[in-house]
């Protein structure tokens, strides 16, 4: 017996080595996410991190766009129905619920890694970029998320209106829950404040934040609560980072100003953080719908944004004029020209109308044919003033999903705005302060969660 | 740490035990006189020579005659001649033994089972399995291996059109076993996994095919053999035997499918179709687009007769050109010929007494139907050394180059403007190309391109002689063993498999080509204001390719224990195994202005953006090149062991621990344990059975535990790593959400099995019986994805389901007479199965509503089979010509409400066939031969192809559209709902109305074989053998239950027609 004993030897070997042979990794390119860099990697994956993840289905509930009859005919039941603001139930994924909710699991799975991976010396520049882009992404989204699923902040009544999901860690068992209003923003200003700590001034690139973008953030969302004095604060520092506006005469990010195509380039001076409304919405595809007439119309023939924003076809005007270097892509990011305007419009709801006009027109003189005429801020009072300075918002921020937050904020403000749609000789109206202003969530999400439903 | 190196030290000792308590039977020994006498006799009553072994020695017979001694009672005695079957008999006391021998000839069941790792004769296993001979392999023609076995087992069966199969084989052995892992078995070749393209397998080189069935037979494979195993044996030569020479040659045919019935319109319908949708504007926003994209050829008619491009006459002229069309033809005219196989293949094999040897060369070339080409080379080396008594080495080597290339285009592939048409026309009067708008108008590239452009038209019937796509593979497959003998019982064996698959995929389209053009076209860049022309793709063709390398590799090192004493039989092994696999892929770039003689090529910049020429957006080419690779790392330790008593009695075990690589999960999760226990009982060897009717009748039980694991299901959150392309930054993206409490599939099979032959041993045959219990089944169970939000599900050990199924086979030789024999085999199955357990967190309002579906695919209700189908009660047209359902019992077309109504859903049945099997009848007479063989699917149903308005507007229009409701008073002759525009709010209620639901009960001829054999006993050399072939193969319907016309295995009704083949086998 003893003779051939050696013969298992090999054996032994064998179970040694074993564990070894399996540590070979079973597809090279995988990784689970565990160090600095592959956090940052994650904030860098622009497809889920920027790239069509902003609610944008207000902007299908929104005035911004008409149907042609027949265009309404030839569209999905699912299609005609919302468009008269009888939102179909809907299911599972590529849904504005879903398209912001996956930057903001990436946010958080950066965030659990840092907890794991010490702040040192040498990574201390990494370690804080992660740290505040991944607050402010998370920010960012539930803001416009709230837009989207909530209703307008209401001092009253903030404690119990419904937000969003404040959706803080990975674990799917942790089910969600709607917070209320007042919760969501709490939160998303201390990530906000924080995240301002952390970031660098000015980012690598416009697709990551920077200090400049949280301000800018941080005005928008004073903009939106109706904290006018706040907005006007946070502008001021937004604009310290960046004020930069294309020169509609001439300008090296504007191209092709007469062509079919988009007429700026991706990542211009305008843009102070990068990233596109989602693609869930029906007027990205651009052939079917028509601005409004009267919008289109209000455009005066010196401001050159009435033939460099919009096409004409069969004498309906198309929009062609977002800031992404695509047409297919709407702009969802923040911008400086939004900024100028939370400015100017805040300066006229705080009674500083001259200001308010004069800040304008640092906006108009990009936009006019070099010599017209600006605005004579002489000839405005506090209320022709937010008249004006509110007709220019609606004309510069076109299809970027802001209309339907002022849409809602306005009405709010008792601004009593009804948005019409005529259809078979009908009229169809949603009306001010509606709960129509707040869409439904994903119905499978309702159901297995148990949060209530808009 | 520690625990794994206790489990180490554990298993270690295991090993030793085992070896050390089998050695120690061996040791003991006694010493009496216990004399037994024999005589051994043919059939005809001849006494024979050879040599007899018991306990104590082999001795030799002489002249009939053998006197042993064995140590001990109960022995068992082995009895050997040449040219005979041996024959083992339990010897219980002194005395006279008289033993009776078979010619080796003659075909009897004492066939060996190929386990892959060991073989044994069938009543030395509990498990159940089936083996399927050369014989029955070369019945058929065409196929291949695995679809020419169809039909010669019982248990196997092929699901067709299924999502499940897609890229698959189809191939189940004894029904389905998960919800949703793999679900097909896993293939062994020459004993080792094969992970090969199973069409590499030339069907004329295998010996024959084991199936392991239960899980007693297939658990020694580990964790993918839930499944079961199907194990390919390939010819090998023999010792001492003279060389022989084989050829076989042959020919088949196949006539192009029958596109004429497919459920379609024609020509005028469809066109007045589009007219009617173009008058509606349906079509307005197509023909303003701003890329000007496509438009089918009605469409475009009618677009330049509103706009006045065309005068009447011209138009009256063209809408008859296309009104007298019918795609069907032009199809079948432009683009589909006969199939046409051609197999070539000799085969050289002998042996002297130290070495044998095989070589084989066989040569496919196969031309489709749509005038795809595929090529086969197989070269096969196989020799075996007796290098010491006690050492055998064997090599074999097989070398396949196999070459595919794209024929053209299939029907309902070209779609101009996104449409099928039925009036699609290829060629005009004169036999000249039509252009077909692809993604761009022709008359609008032609205004636009006037001398700046090439062609920016698409040309169906010639764009196929302007494209070669193909693939090139090398398949090296190869194993090598050493076999050493170290005791009469123990001997070890090493064996290497080492497999390289090189693959190599051209995408070609020259200059002439409508891809090439377009792009070049895309990316031309003019300046109107001096009329100067740049290329950023230059003019020429476009050459892609990219390589794949497949290599694995496996050791194994085994002990068999093979020890018979007195009445105790022993065999086992025990042995480990490391597999690797690994796959490395690239693209090699694109070369442009590629011309192919003198060869010219160049690269151009793929990153800057360039304006379009038509939408003056600015892209980027872009191809970009990837590099895969992947590694799968198996560990495996497994035991097997068998014990006899009085070859009556088998007890026999299996175990086997299986390791991964898996990715994203613990060490410790990465180890399986299987095992499976049996018992087996030969009645017929108890000294009470009475031998009157059935003869060698035994029984056995076996129960066992396999898993299924799915290598992307993983527990820790896993990240792809990834550049940028703009930005240059380093991204990751989660693309599997982590589960950590995710757990490997079992599947528990129990499995009995009884088996006969009657006494003059005309028939033989066996009933089986299994049950199947998955557990902690994966599925897709849906979760609260606002987390992640990427996917709605996730992939949880939730599923359960359990399967059941008969087996009953039998052959049969009915007549015998003389030159005439006839005999027959049949194989009869009955196999349901059912979800046992399924995790929903959405209730939904009906449990039968989650079943109104296609039958497609594996769809898990509780209670129902796994493929079930439900469908909504029909309650006829309303006077409006509007479907109806049950609402409570009465007709409402309040489709909202009858989805939440359980009242209005009825079951319908399985979509997979419940009862199934196969028939082959073998008449011989004389040098002819006749096989026929049938098979049978019944207890199932199908969906049938249906009308819908949406699908009628979008261009697909199916032939009920004539019968459509259109007027009052219609809905008593017809259950066709009215067309509607712009929307019908019933498609998919109509859609999924009992209606459409048919049964797919069916029988169908599979091939009828007609052989001859030229009697070459009077020839002089060299023929030792030679016979003809022709026969048929591809079902021809006999029966099928519905009566709505379809062939349940044909449902859009482009029935596939009969192939034909003619052979010759000759043998010198």
């Amino acid at each position: 017996m003893k003779r051939y004993s050696f013969l298992l030897l090999p054996l032994f070997f064998l179970v040694m080595g074993c564990d070894r042979f399996l540590e070979i990794k079973s597809d090279a390119k995988l990784v689970v996410p565990r160090s600095l860099e592959d956090a940052q990697a994650l904030l860098d994956d622009e497809p889920w991190m920027n790239e069509q993840r902003v609610p944008s289905r207000g902007e299908d509930a929104g005035d911004e766009y008409y149907f042609s009859e027949a265009t309404y005919n030839s569209r999905p039941e699912a299609v005609r129905k919302f468009y008269l603001w009888e939102y179909p139930e809907y299911f599972g994924t590529g849904n504005d619920w879903t398209s912001a909710y996956v930057p903001i699991y990436n946010a958080n799975l950066a965030l659990e890694i840092l907890e794991n991976v010490e702040r040192t010396d040498r990574n201390r520049m990494d370690w804080d970029n992660v740290k505040g882009s991944a607050l402010f992404y998370r920010a960012f989204y539930f803001f416009k998320l709230l837009v989207v699923f909530s209703p307008v902040y209401d001092e009253s009544t903030a404690d119990t209106d419904y937000g969003i999901a404040l959706r803080m860690d990975t674990d799917f068992n942790n089910l969600s829950t709607r917070a209320s209003v007042r919760e969501c923003y709490e939160q998303i200003l201390k990530d906000l404040s924080e995240a301002s700590e952390y970031l660098p001034d000015y980012s690598r690139r416009l697709t990551r934040p920077s200090k400049g973008a949280v301000y800018a953030l941080l005005s928008n969302i004073h903009h939106y609560m109706g904290n006018y004095e706040s907005s006007l604060e946070y502008a001021n520092t937004a604009l310290s980072y960046n004020s930069g506006l294309i020169d509609l005469n001439g300008d090296p990010d504007l191209l092709n100003a007469s062509a079919a195509s988009t007429p700026f380039v991706k990542f211009n001076k305008e843009t102070i953080f990068y990233a596109e409304l989602a693609n869930n919405f029906v007027f990205v595809n651009r052939n079917v719908s028509l601005v409004d007439s009267a919008l289109y119309d209000s455009f005066e023939n010196h401001d050159l944004r009435k033939t460099i924003l919009f096409r004409i076809v069969n004498g309906d005007a198309l929009f062609k004029g977002t800031l992404t270097g695509a047409n297919a892509r709407k702009f969802g990011g923040l911008s400086t020209g939004e900024i100028i305007l939370n400015k100017a419009e805040s300066l006229a709801k705080l009674n500083q109308p001259q200001e308010a006009v004069l800040t304008l027109n640092t906006l108009l003189t990009k936009r006019y044919l070099t010599g017209s005429a600006l605005l004579n801020p002489e000839e405005y009072d506090q209320q022709t003033a937010l008249n004006v300075v509110r007709q220019e918002r609606r004309k510069e921020l076109m299809m970027r999903g802001v209309r339907f937050s002022d849409l809602k904020r306005y009405n709010k403000e008792g601004a009593n705005i009804r948005v019409i749609r005529r259809i078979g000789g009908k009229e169809y109206i949603l009306e001010p302060n509606s709960g129509k202003y707040n869409l439904p969530l994903p119905q499978d999400i309702i159901e297995l969660t148990g949060m209530p439903q808009n | 740490m520690m625990k794994n190196r206790y489990k180490r030290a554990w298993m270690s000792a295991g090993i030793w035990l085992v070896f050390v308590t089998v050695t120690a039977v061996g040791q003991v020994h006694a010493q009496e006189d216990h004399r037994v006498k024999g005589t051994v006799h043919d059939l005809e009553g001849r006494p024979l020579n050879g040599r007899v072994t018991c306990s104590s020695s082999t001795t030799v017979i002489s002249n009939g005659v053998f006197e042993v001694n064995p140590l001990y009672f109960p022995d068992t005695i082995r009895v050997e001649s040449l040219g005979f079957h041996p024959v083992t008999r339990v010897v219980n006391a002194p005395g006279t033994v008289a033993i009776r021998m078979t010619p080796s000839t003659t075909q009897i069941d004492e066939v060996l089972i190929n386990t892959g790792y060991q073989t044994i004769s069938p009543n030395e296993i509990n498990g159940t399995v089936a083996l399927i001979s050369s014989e029955m392999i070369t019945t058929r023609t065409t196929g291949n291996i695995l679809e020419r076995i169809q039909g010669h087992a019982s248990g196997l069966t092929t699901l067709v059109g299924k999502q499940e199969t897609t890229g698959g084989t189809g191939v189940l052995v004894r029904g389905l076993g998960t919800l949703e892992g793999p679900i097909e078995p896993l293939i062994v070749l020459d004993g080792f996994i094969y992970d090969g393209d199973i069409n590499n397998i030339d069907p004329n080189t295998v010996e024959n095919v084991t199936l392991l069935k239960d899980a007693a037979a297939a658990s020694i494979w580990g964790a993918r053999a839930g499944n079961g195993v199907i194990v390919i044996t390939t010819k090998t030569g023999r010792y001492n035997q003279r060389m022989r020479i084989s050829i076989h040659a042959d020919r088949s045919f196949q006539a192009p499918p029958l596109l004429s019935e497919q459920y379609r319109v024609g020509a005028t319908t469809h066109i007045d179709l589009e007219k009617f949708l173009f008058e509606q504007g349906y079509f307005d926003q197509q023909i303003m687009s701003v890329p000007h994209g496509g438009l089918s050829p009605i469409v475009d008619l009618l677009a330049r007769q509103r706009d006045g491009l065309i005068s009447k006459d011209e138009f009256a002229q063209e809408m008859a050109f296309w009104s007298k069309q019918d795609a069907r033809n032009n199809y079948l005219d432009e683009f589909y010929t006969t199939a046409h196989t051609k197999n070539y293949g000799v085969q050289l094999d002998g042996g002297s007494e130290r070495n044998s040897y095989m070589i084989g060369v066989s040569y496919q070339d196969h031309k489709g139907s749509l005038y795809d080409i595929s090529r086969r080379l197989n070269l096969r080396l196989n020799n075996q050394f007796r290098i010491l008594d006690n050492l055998t080495l064997s090599v074999n080597v097989q070398f396949t180059h196999n070459f595919s290339k794209q024929g053209r285009d299939a029907y309902n592939t070209i779609r101009p403007g996104s449409r099928t048409g039925d009036y699609l026309a290829f060629r005009d009067e004169m036999g000249l190309p039509i252009p077909l708008d692809y993604q761009y108008r022709g008359r609008y590239t032609d205004s636009i391109g006037k001398d700046i452009l090439l062609d920016w038209k698409h040309y169906p019937a010639e764009e196929y002689n302007f494209r070669d796509n193909h693939n090139d593979r090398l398949d090296l497959f190869s194993t090598v063993g050493l076999k050493y003998i170290v005791l009469p019982w123990l001997s070890l064996t090493g064996n290497f498999q080492y497999q390289n698959q090189d693959a190599q995929q051209v995408i070609y389209t020259s200059q002439e080509s409508y891809v090439s053009r377009n792009l070049i076209n895309q990316y031309t860049q003019h300046n109107p204001a001096t009329n100067a022309i740049s290329y950023v793709v230059p003019i020429g063709g476009i050459y892609r390719s990219s390589d794949a390398t497949v290599n694995s590799f496996a050791w194994r090192g085994q002990a068999n224990i093979n020890h018979q004493r007195g009445a105790h039989g022993i065999k086992a092994i025990l042995g480990m195994e490391l597999r690797g696999s690994g796959t490395r892929s690239k693209t090699n770039g694109t070369m442009y202005g590629y011309h192919e003689d003198p060869l010219t090529y160049t690269q151009i910049d793929l990153h800057t953006r360039y304006p379009h020429f038509i939408t003056k957006a600015n892209t980027s080419i872009g191809a970009s090149n990837a590099i895969t690779r992947t590694d799968y790392r198996f560990v495996s330790f497994y035991g097997n062991f068998a014990y006899t008593y009085l070859n009556r009695y088998t007890i026999s075990g299996s175990a086997r621990r299986d390791g991964s690589n898996l990715f994203g999960v613990n060490t410790n999760d990465r180890w399986k344990p299987l095992w499976s226990a049996g018992v087996g009982w030969n009645i017929s060897n108890e000294s009470f059975y009475q031998e009157r009717y059935i003869a060698d009748l035994s029984l056995n039980i076996t129960y066992g535990r396999s898993g299924n694991l799915d290598m992307t299901k993983t527990a820790l959150p896993i990240a792809s790593k990834g550049t940028n392309r703009e930005s240059g930054f380093k991204t990751a993206r989660v693309t599997a959400l982590n589960n950590p409490e995710l757990r490997w599939e079992q599947l528990d099979q129990l499995s009995l099995r009884l088996e006969g032959r009657s006494k003059n041993g005309r028939i033989n045959s066996s009933l089986g019986f299994f049950k199947k219990y998955g557990s902690d089944l994966y599925g897709n169970a849906p979760y609260d994805f606002t987390t992640w939000a990427v996917a709605s599900t996730i992939t949880r050990n939730v599923a359960a389901m359990e399967g059941y199924g008969m087996e009953w086979d039998i052959h049969a030789i009915y007549i015998d007479k003389g030159k005439f024999k006839w005999s027959g085999t049949g194989y009869f199955n009955w196999n349901d199965n059912r979800t046992t357990a399924y995790y929903y967190d959405v209730p939904s309002t009906s449990e039968l509503s989650r079943l109104i579906v296609e039958g497609n695919k594996i769809n898990p209700v509780i209670g129902k089979p796994l493929y079930g189908i439900a469908a909504y009660r029909w309650a006829g047209l309303n006077t409006d010509g509007e479907p109806q359902g049950f609402l409570n019992g009465v007709p409402s077309t309040d489709y909202q409400a009858i989805s939440r109504d359980e009242s209005s859903i009825v079951f319908i049945g399985s979509a997979t066939p419940r009862y199934y099997g196969s028939m082959t009848n073998q008449i011989v007479y004389g040098s002819w031969r006749l096989l026929v063989g049938i098979d049978f699917h019944l207890g199932y149903f199908v969906k049938k192809q249906y009308f819908t308005s949406a699908g009628a507007i979008s261009g697909s229009i199916h032939k009920d559209y004539l019968d459509r409701w259109q007027n009052p008073g219609d809905e008593l002759l017809t259950s066709v709902p009215k067309f509607v525009y712009p929307n019908s709010n019933w498609d998919g209620f109509y859609g999924t109305t009992e209606l459409h639901t048919i049964p797919g009960d069916h029988i169908r001829l599979n091939y009828i074989n007609l052989v001859y054999g030229i009697n070459t006993s009077q020839w002089k050399q060299p023929f030792r053998n030679l016979e003809l072939r022709g026969g048929i193969e591809n079902g021809m319907l006999l029966w099928k239950k519905n009566n709505a016309g379809v062939d349940p295995n044909y449902i859009d009704g482009s029935q596939s027609k009969l192939i034909w083949s003619f052979g010759i086998n000759a043998q010198f």
